[in-house]
């Protein structure tokens, strides 16, 4: 005969390992993660944004109200794609001035160029696919020489992947001019952003021809652009 | 409190889960081709078992306060996707808590049932971020489900992690042995 076995306090082993995994995972991680944080801000991904000709926002999208507006073309609509007839189609759109990521002014005005103006945010799954499939596309067919090809850069996250957007488009080898828009998206919501990516397609008047979000096919974006030559 | 070091703690917190699935997984199929497996699995079962409950409570535990810090001191807004697996999740602490003190067989249905509504959830996010397209062709300004606002080692996304989650608390509630019938319960 037999005699039962103890009772084993398994029980509290498995409560012993388990915390014992919490504790190790905490550790390593404190020690993994001691070499610094990967998502520091980058100076220059977000700018200065000008609206008009005065309202100015400083980098945190603040408005300086010491400057006056003189009354340039009013924000766009926000672009609805399930409209048959978009409103913002023959308006003017707005002049905003800022900088690139490097630094340097750059304005998107109704200046007599036909353009074509990119809206990106650099942690879009869609902009991420979107943009290199522009720039394999435009190394074949460039842009035609009466259309101007203008980026905004906008929506920046810097805890958000694929930051920064500056480092994102330079490794795609992306080479139309880029404005950095401000923290509050300024210049954005003066063009009617409602979805990335974002098209606005001017004609050499200064007034949109036509909008449109989402990734865009090659032969969307030609037609896009063919609009904006008339 | 260094969020990168929090991240971390709870991608390798992740990656224990996977593996914990990946061996349950191991076992209950190989004991089925192979005697010493099975008396493997039995032998994991037969130690894990009384406690599984409770572990299991804990997986919850864990991973509701992880959501609850990626939200609410990371500053990474939960996506609608993400608040469908905290609806899963968070009520996994409750029920699996208190079935784990009560020794209440039917808690691990009802955890079962919610576990796995979540880890269908958490798959389907996880296809949105790998094929954003599938949900839009474009992102919201807002908050996209297809935005990663973490990714370890190329892989482990925000819903990976609560997949890891809601997937070894399956295979706990699986190996989990009520010790008081329902009956006696009432």
């Amino acid at each position: 005969m037999t005699s039962p076995k103890p009772p084993t306090d398994n029980g509290s082993k498995i409560w012993i390992v388990a915390i014992v995994v919490v504790l190790v995972a905490g550790v390593v991680a404190v020690v993994l993660a001691r070499g610094g944080s990967g998502d520091e801000e980058v100076s220059g991904q977000t700018g200065t944004v000008q609206v008009g000709d005065g309202s100015s926002t400083t980098g945190d999208g603040e408005t300086d109200t010491t400057a006056g507006d003189t009354g340039s073309a009013a924000a766009l609509p926000e672009y609805d794609a399930t409209l048959e007839e978009d409103p913002a189609v023959g308006a003017t759109i707005p002049t905003v001035t800022g900088t690139t990521f490097d630094g340097d002014e750059l304005t998107i005005a109704p200046d007599g160029t036909a353009k074509i103006i990119l809206f990106v945010a650099h942690w879009c799954p869609h902009c991420q696919r979107e943009v290199p499939m522009l720039k394999a596309h435009l190394d074949d067919v460039p842009m035609p020489d009466d259309v101007q090809l203008l980026t905004v850069s906008t929506s920046v996250e810097p805890s958000a992947d694929n930051y920064p957007p500056q480092e994102w488009l330079d490794r795609v080898g992306w080479e139309a001019p880029t404005l950095a828009d401000d923290e509050a998206g300024t210049i954005a919501k003066a063009f009617g952003l409602s979805a990335f990516p974002y098209f606005v397609a001017v004609d050499a008047d200064g007034k949109v021809v036509a909008r449109a979000s989402g990734e865009l096919t090659a032969e969307q974006f030609d037609a896009v652009v063919a609009q904006a030559q008339g | 409190m260094d969020r990168d070091a929090v991240i971390l703690f709870f991608a390798l917190l992740a990656t224990a889960a996977q593996a914990v699935v990946v061996v349950a997984i191991v076992l209950a199929v190989g004991g089925r081709a192979s005697a010493t497996v099975a008396r493997w699995r039995d032998a994991a079962r037969e130690a894990v078992a009384p406690q599984a409950l409770g572990l299991a409570a804990g997986v919850a535990l864990v991973a509701t306060l992880g959501s609850l810090y990626l939200s609410e001191v990371a500053d990474f807004p939960p996506c609608r996707l993400c608040w469908f697996q905290r609806i899963a999740m968070y009520p996994l602490v409750v029920v699996l808590g208190v079935g784990a003190v009560r020794r209440d067989a039917g808690a691990r249905l009802t955890g079962a049932i919610l576990a796995g509504l979540g880890a269908c959830v958490s798959i389907w996010h996880l296809l949105v971020e790998r094929y954003p397209t599938l949900e839009s062709g474009s992102c919201d300004p807002t908050n996209p489900c297809s935005t990663k606002w973490v990714e370890e080692w190329g892989y482990l996304t925000i819903p990976a992690m609560a997949l890891s989650g809601f997937a070894l608390i399956l295979v706990l509630l699986a190996a989990a042995r009520p010790t008081v019938s329902p009956e006696e319960l009432a």
